[in-house]
């Protein structure tokens, strides 16, 4: 029974050959800085998909809700607002890595991200991109990586946006952001708060849910200025500040609540020189998370840990050649409850290689080697092509190896770390077939990966749980999508986006599906813009899942509907709009014994000036 | 007049007999009736979901698992089913991560009612004169605001909570007071016993003492006439229950981590990994062969999380891995296997009806 108390304090997850997004985006001829530009230039082979500001403003602000409905990421939540971890293709929670404007921020502690720890206000833009990706963001990226990102530009203006968003139990979310810019200097600064008292009726009068609610504020600071056109100094700054009360099955369970605090800073100055582009970066990541087990009392179990990373990036462009090396140091400190007081050092090297043969055809190549005193580190490496056959056809292969290193709760937990853990590895190829007309866009992929060493906690001697590299995992799976947009008119216009993913996901001794893992996944967002008015609807559909290894448990599958509606004033400058969630008032589960709303509603007003 | 005489007095004797015999039933323990009324319960722990019930029959040819739910549908028995007790005519189903216990008839395990306030992380209990004593948790960290609750069976009620200052988990009752395992997930060191009358904790023996780096825990209590044994990790200590409280220990680190106590017809039996070991009352050694080991098998863990001996079987619980269905398997007391059943998940306990 000690392995409750540890399951407690455990839990507690660009460049396709063209961007889009579901939304029309006018193509602004403006110097923007992206903030990850790895991911612009070396992602051939693989498809990634961008969720702009304007899908990002019209979704609820937890990344769980933004990703439920707009992506084939399975989500395991623990209730509306609760904990919330990702299967990306197939994988476990500590398997899809979350990338903060290029810094991997998944947990030192768990290797997971909460998803519903990420407020998506606070960025520009989110980044989806599926599969390998270890040898450029390390650690986790094997069901693929999550982006988080901040632009900078240095046009002239001065903007204000502003959010207010009301809904069903008392749900409150407002952003606010300022983006200033004059010919050297640029600041963009965003607010968020998100509240709410998620005190929502279960289905069939089986109770409410009680001790769920929960706030969250984030702010996020990001300047730049630019000496001159070859030379840019950047600054990012972020904190998150989060409460939650961890909601109830039973009312007389006890109640408890957890507290994250999270402070992301990175320093970054760009400067190019003949055919030579040099980024040298500063990062420090802090983590802070409070546990109570029981809000009655002061007691509480903690864990934090500060990150330095210093990163040096040399970009080599002659022609239709890109070299790029990385040289990184991370030294990671952290403490926690039962983890006593632990650093750890990781220095990698990774060496890219892109090369354009003609403007059909393209291929890179990356290797990356990480020296640490903590685990045996495996070479990792990557490979991908991309080729145009005909206007409209893109063929596109990549395969890489990647990994997941252990955590510190898998190597220092009191009494039950395992200090001689190796890392997950995952060896995978993927093929993609993307077709471009007009209006019209559609893409199959099918990937194959093989995961082995997987840790986990299993019960050993006189019933102490200790991590293991146990499990070996086979995936395969597709990932589709589909995007159209046609213009009837110039006041009416149609919009939609949807995926479908299909992923088998199995333990290779036992030849069984994963738990919490779906067959199936379907999203669909649709919008018709009828002059000032757009009317949208988004369904989604997610395939029942096992929730017991031995197939002895099993939640349904479930499908969810939104009715939105969206007037924009003449002005430009409002718009207004309603939001019917649930619309269907689908009774679900999305973790066994955890009820989700029913049917619930959401008011908004958006300003810009 | 002589037979009025005899009438009244086969009367008054008829009268009189018929009283003794109402007597005689009173006194006779009546044929339980209900559909569980015959046969071994086996706890099943749950893991993320509710645990539950599962019956075999005393000829150990059947299992029905989701007894509870069956019986009484729409209701569950909370999260983390951690041990039942009785009393004549209930059961009381203890579940310590809802805070909850369930009290249902204990041959139909008809849902009779429930505590639901007053509890914290509750762990074993007994019942006596009318009330119920059960051990609580409250904080993980240390063991300083561990108490037993004190529950009128009639309201079902916490009337008093005694914090005893350490670890609490098991209990046992005898000569009208409880002894309380003084350590709970194998961390403590102490029985603490507590007198009823008076509802406060009257004397704390404690057994050994760690040393920096030693991590001696116990983890069974059982008393056996005026004996209590008490197993930790590495040792079996019997106390004998009188003024003088002479301790004999009997070393058994040469087993590897030993737990699961129990001790039937003068024999003590526990387990040490996957192997179950026996041994006499008063022995001095410990004991070089196991009755019965698993065989090793490569996905099983969580063994011997439930064990107990009784009527001339073993049974031991194996949960594989806390998301899949556990399995209850059954030795004769020598050790030869008998039959095995699928339960439900984390089978931890076994009771008799």
């Amino acid at each position: 029974m000690r392995i409750r108390f540890l399951l407690i304090v455990l839990p507690l997850w660009l460049f396709t050959s063209k961007l889009f997004s579901q939304t029309r985006e006018i193509t602004v001829l403006d110097t923007v800085l992206l903030s990850d530009e790895k991911l612009e230039k070396f992602s051939t082979g693989q498809r990634v998909y961008k969720l702009s500001d304007s899908v990002l403003t019209k979704n609820q602000p937890l990344l769980t809700d933004v990703l439920s409905f707009n992506t084939s990421i399975y989500f395991k939540e623990n209730g509306r607002g609760m904990v919330s971890s990702p299967s990306f293709r197939g994988t476990t929670a500590a398997q899809t890595a979350v990338v903060w404007n290029g810094i991997n921020i998944n947990s030192q502690f768990n290797g997971q991200m909460d998803f519903n720890t990420v407020n998506a206000a606070a960025y520009d833009n989110i980044l989806v991109r599926g599969g390998g990706g270890s040898v450029v963001y390390g650690t986790g990226a094997i069901g693929g990586s999550i982006h988080l990102n901040n632009s900078l530009s240095f046009n002239r203006k001065q903007q204000h946006r502003f959010l207010l968003q009301y809904g069903s139990f008392n749900t409150v979310d407002a952003r606010y952001n300022l983006k200033l810019a004059q010919n050297k200097w640029s600041l963009n600064m965003a607010i968020a708060r998100n509240s709410s008292d998620n005190d929502y009726d279960y289905p069939n009068g089986r109770g409410k849910n009680l001790n769920g609610e929960y706030y969250n504020n984030a702010l996020n600071v990001t300047m730049g200025y630019r000496f001159n056109s070859k030379n840019v100094l950047k600054f990012i700054s972020e904190v998150y500040d989060g409460k939650r009360h961890f909601s109830l099955i039973r009312p007389s369970e006890n109640r408890t609540k957890y507290l994250d605090f999270n402070n992301r800073n990175l320093l970054e100055w760009a400067k190019e020189f003949s055919d030579f582009r040099q980024v040298t970066r500063l990062a420090f990541i802090r983590e802070n998370y409070k546990y109570f087990e029981n809000i009655d009392a002061e007691n509480y179990s903690y864990g934090k840990a500060g990150s330095f990373i210093a990163k040096y990036d040399l970009n080599y462009k002659h022609k239709e050649l890109l070299l790029n090396t990385v040289i990184q140091n991370t030294y990671t400190k952290g403490e926690g409850s039962s983890l006593g007081n632990n650093s750890r050092n990781i220095f990698s090297i990774a060496v890219l290689g892109k090369h354009r043969v003609t403007s059909k055809f393209q291929y890179e190549a990356g290797i990356r080697k990480e020296v640490t005193a903590n685990y045996d580190s495996p070479l990792l490496y990557s490979f991908g092509a991309d080729y145009k056959i005909g206007n409209f056809y893109t063929l596109k292969f990549n395969a890489s190896k990647n990994f997941r290193i252990p955590t510190y709760n898998d190597l220092y937990w009191s009494s039950a770390g395992n200090p001689n853990l190796d890392p997950e590895t995952s060896l995978q190829a993927e093929i993609s077939n993307e077709f471009h007309l007009k209006n019209f866009e559609t893409g199959l992929t099918i990937y194959y990966n093989k995961i082995n060493d997987m840790i986990r906690w299993l019960p050993g001697e006189s019933g102490i749980w200790r991590p293991v590299n146990e499990d070996n995992v086979k995936i395969y799976g597709l990932e589709s999508y589909l995007n159209w947009h046609k213009t009837f008119s110039k006041d009416q216009v149609l919009t939609t986006y949807a995926t479908y993913a299909y992923t088998v996901s199995k333990d290779t001794e036992s030849n069984r599906q994963l738990i919490y893992i779906p067959y199936h996944k379907i999203t669909g967002n649709f919008s018709y813009n009828y002059h000032a008015f757009t009317p949208s609807i988004q369904l989604l559909y997610n395939g029942s899942v096992y929730t017991r290894t031995d197939y002895s448990g099993e939640l349904s599958g479930y499908f969810l509907a939104n009715l939105g509606i969206n007037y924009a004033f003449k002005n430009g400058k409002l718009e207004a709009g309603a939001k019917i969630n649930n619309l269907f008032n689908t009774e679900y589960q999305n973790v066994e014994d955890r009820w989700m709303p029913g049917t619930n509603f959401n008011l908004y007003l958006n300003f810009k000036f | 007049m002589k037979i009025r005489k005899f009438l009244s007095l086969s009367l008054l004797a008829s009268v009189l007999l018929s009283s003794c015999s109402n007597d005689d039933d009173i006194n006779e323990v009546p044929e339980p009736t209900g559909d569980y009324a015959d046969g071994v319960i086996v706890l099943n722990e749950g893991s993320q979901s509710a645990g539950s019930i599962s019956f075999l029959d005393t000829e150990l040819t059947t299992v029905e698992n989701m007894v509870f739910e069956t019986v009484n549908p729409g209701m569950d028995l909370g999260n983390f089913v951690q041990s039942m007790f009785f009393d004549d005519e209930n059961a009381y189903i203890i579940s310590n991560g809802s805070n909850l216990i369930t009290v249902v008839d204990r041959y139909s395990f008809e849902y009779k009612g429930q505590v639901d306030s007053g509890l914290n992380v509750p762990l074993y209990g007994v019942a006596y004169n009318g009330k119920a004593y059960v051990t609580n948790v409250a904080g993980f960290s240390d063991g300083s605001d561990d108490y037993i609750a004190v529950i009128d069976l009639e309201s079902l009620e916490v009337e008093e909570s005694v914090v005893a200052g350490s670890k609490l988990s098991a209990l046992q009752i005898s000569d009208d007071l409880i002894y309380a395992e003084g350590a709970a997930y194998g961390d403590g060191n102490t029985v603490k016993v507590f007198d009823p009358s008076s509802n406060s904790f009257v004397k704390t023996i404690t057994l050994f003492e760690n040393a920096e780096g030693e991590m001696e825990g116990l983890n069974a209590i059982e008393i056996e006439g005026n004996s209590l044994f008490a197993l930790s990790n590495e040792k079996l200590y019997k106390v004998a229950l009188n003024a003088a409280e002479e301790v004999a220990v009997l070393d058994l680190t040469s087993l590897g981590g030993v737990s699961n106590l129990d001790i039937e017809d003068d024999i003590i039996y526990f387990t040490a990994g996957k192997s179950v070991y026996s041994i006499s009352e008063d022995a001095t050694e410990a004991p070089e062969e196991a009755i019965l080991s698993y065989e090793s098998e490569s996905d099983q863990y969580g063994e011997m999380y439930g064990f107990e001996v009784e009527g001339g079987y073993i049974y031991a619980g194996d949960a594989p891995n806390f998301s899949s269905n556990g399995k209850v398997r059954i030795y004769t007391i020598t050790g030869e296997f008998i039959t095995d059943f699928t339960v439900g998940v984390g089978p931890n306990g076994f009771y008799f009806n």
